[in-house]
């Protein structure tokens, strides 16, 4: 039995430092998902926390067959695809829009925290644009590095529905881009003309 | 593309891959914006949890053990009622069966029965009747309408502008 087993073992029989080790082992995967997800750090702490609850919760029902690291971010996956259901569905919901700020992490220096926020947020836009299946499958991979294999185990579908969602939204994300860059640029030729007033927003 | 970007061409189709860029000046355009994509979403920022995360779902697997075992004890509670009622129906059926008189008793209960729930359902249709009338008249009908579009907006209002979740100051 490995480390990782041992400490699942003890979760299971109700070791709360068991499960504190384990949450710190796995928080920052299911928080940057959850975040990347539904775009706010409160919500994104939310699902963090529903997270972690399901997996004490199902622990029992967890089979080796599958990485752990896949099964939480399964669950994780899960939930905040129900979530963003729900938003849509819900009526009137205009407190859900997801925000772009960023929750107070690593301290940088301000330079550098000012370009990677400014990027962070064109990022969490771009996302935002994405249907939620295709914005999982870029999260999955771009973040958590996941192969096709384990998307398609984790998410419970075929390798090559996820080639495809991911082909899509490659697609969706290339087309936004090249819109985003053509709106700079017609803004800088304004400028140029020197029209400044009609290039501020 | 996108398999090109995952690495899962085989040499082969690489090489049809290049010799089609090279050919088609559209299919070229788009692989550089495909490429600048992949650029943008390279080793991206990781969003950093709270630090006490670990201490708050505990607090929240505790409430839920809680309100388990509570509800636990409920389920025993009412298991046990029903237990008990039905020990009670089968008795009186019994006696009812047994005894000679059981059709007469039989017969008032179901008059017993009948007397508690027949004026409940009088009034139901009473009530059904004059909410019929009341949306044949054209005034009515628009009153209706305005007393919806009321608590539509209500609601409306009380989620905007009670229940908005605090943003956090970033």
């Amino acid at each position: 039995m490995d480390a990782e087993q041992l400490l699942i073992e003890r979760v299971r029989k109700g070791d709360q430092q068991a499960f504190t080790q384990l949450v710190q082992a796995y928080q920052t995967p299911v928080y940057n998902l959850a975040y990347r997800m539904l775009g706010s750090p409160t919500e994104a702490e939310e699902a963090a926390q529903e997270t972690f609850l399901r997996v004490y919760m199902r622990l029992s029902t967890y089979d080796a067959e599958m990485k752990f690291s896949s099964w939480i971010l399964a669950i994780a996956s899960h939930y905040c695809i129900d979530r963003l259901r729900r938003r849509r569905l819900s009526w009137l919901a205009l407190d859900d829009l997801p925000e772009a700020s960023l929750p107070d992490a690593n301290a940088e220096a301000p330079e550098r925290e000012a370009l990677s926020r400014e990027k962070e947020q064109e990022m969490q836009s771009l996302l935002a644009l994405l249907p939620e299946a295709y914005r999982l499958v870029i999260v999955l991979r771009y973040w958590h590095d996941l192969s096709y294999e384990e998307m398609a185990g984790m998410l419970g579908t075929s390798e090559s529905a996820v080639k495809s969602r991911l082909h899509r939204a490659r697609e969706m994300l290339g087309g936004y881009l090249a819109k985003r860059q053509e709106a700079a640029a017609s803004r800088r030729n304004a400028l140029r003309r020197g029209s400044l007033e009609h290039a501020l927003p | 593309m996108s398999l090109h970007l995952d690495g899962r061409l085989a040499p082969k189709e690489e090489k049809r891959f290049q010799e089609h860029l090279s050919a088609c000046p559209a299919c070229a355009e788009m692989w550089q914006r495909w490429q600048q994509v992949d650029r943008f979403f390279t080793a991206p920022p990781v969003a950093q949890p709270p630090v006490d995360l670990a201490a708050r779902v505990w607090v929240r697997v505790e409430r839920r053990q809680r309100r388990g075992a509570l509800l636990g004890s409920t389920a025993w509670m009412a298991l046990g009622l029903a237990v008990l009622a039905a020990l009670y129906a089968v008795l009186l059926a019994a006696r009812l069966l047994l005894v000679g008189t059981g059709v007469a008793q039989i017969a008032a209960l179901w008059l017993s029965v009948r007397s508690a729930v027949l004026p409940l359902w009088e009034m139901a249709r009473a009530l059904c009747i004059v909410l019929r009338a009341l949306l044949d008249t054209p005034a009515a009908a628009i009153a209706l309408l305005y007393c919806l579009a009321t608590a539509a907006t209500l609601t409306a209002w009380l989620r905007v502008a009670i229940f908005r979740p605090a943003r956090p100051s970033s």
